[in-house]
């Protein structure tokens, strides 16, 4: 289930992790949240320095799964978001 | 009645420096409907006045020095950057030793402090401390955009409204 013949650029790697962020940062749960974000980059961090092309769009076409998984679940979170703030986010 | 003018004109100015149709919409809609909403308008323009106010800054210009402390402190408080290194002159790559993942997440914390949204090819050209603040001066190389929070604030605003519409007409 590779993305296909070609191999992502270097741009689209870094645009799908913004994206992956950004969704990130649109969970209302506090622990989702950064979860979802030491998870994106930890995961990148991880894949950084592989080399063979077969693996690289493998490793990119399960960050654009995970991608879209995070689109629909931060939707529904935020169906039914709680009132109440985590004690995490309650500014100094 | 005042009420009403104050809500509109917070909306304007919040709008007005936003590009997004989300901002600019509402406003138009309310100031069209003209008679006496007290109540449902104040709750209305209150709830969203809050956000506008939660909201880093409905004002398109920042002051410099304001955005530079911003701006380093900002740098210094992220864990894999170097604190002592952080002045603005300071380049990504060379001085503070960052890779490009390092520098998508220097970028991400931006737009989150700033409540901005940068674009791709803009965040790649970004590479030294002096572009950052140069970004927030500048308004027309970066978008504004309301927190994404104000989408379903702006709902729940026009629902209030017409519910208090629905209840005044006798």
């Amino acid at each position: 289930m590779a993305s296909g013949v070609l191999t992502p650029t270097r741009s689209e790697v870094l645009s799908l992790l913004r994206s992956l962020l950004r969704t990130a940062g649109d969970f209302s749960d506090y622990n989702i949240r950064e979860y979802a974000k030491r998870r994106t980059i930890d995961g990148f961090r991880q894949n950084r320095h592989l080399s063979d092309p077969s693996t690289i769009s493998a490793a990119f076409s399960e960050a654009k799964s995970q991608l879209e998984i995070a689109k629909r679940q931060a939707i529904v979170y935020n169906l039914y978001a709680p009132k109440a703030k985590s004690v995490m986010e309650i500014k100094q | 009645m005042q009420a009403v003018r104050a809500g509109i004109r917070a909306l304007r100015s919040s709008s007005s420096s936003a590009r997004c149709l989300n901002g600019a919409s509402p406003a138009t809609f309310m100031t069209g409907k003209g008679g006496g909403f007290k109540l449902g308008f104040v709750a209305g323009a209150r709830f969203f006045s809050q956000s506008a106010a939660a909201c880093s800054s409905p004002s398109a210009f920042l002051e410099k020095e304001e955005v530079t402390t911003r701006v380093l402190d900002l740098l210094k408080s992220i864990s894999f950057v170097d604190p002592s290194k952080v002045n603005p002159m300071a380049n990504f790559k060379d001085d503070l030793q960052l890779d490009m993942l390092e520098n998508v997440e220097v970028m991400m914390a931006v737009e989150e402090e700033f409540a901005l949204d940068i674009p791709d090819n803009e965040a790649y050209k970004i590479s030294t401390t002096a572009h950052l603040i140069d970004l927030h001066c500048n308004p027309s190389t970066s978008q504004m955009r309301f927190p994404k929070l104000s989408g379903e604030v702006l709902f729940a605003t026009l629902l209030c409204f017409l519910a208090y519409e629905c209840g005044v007409h006798q």
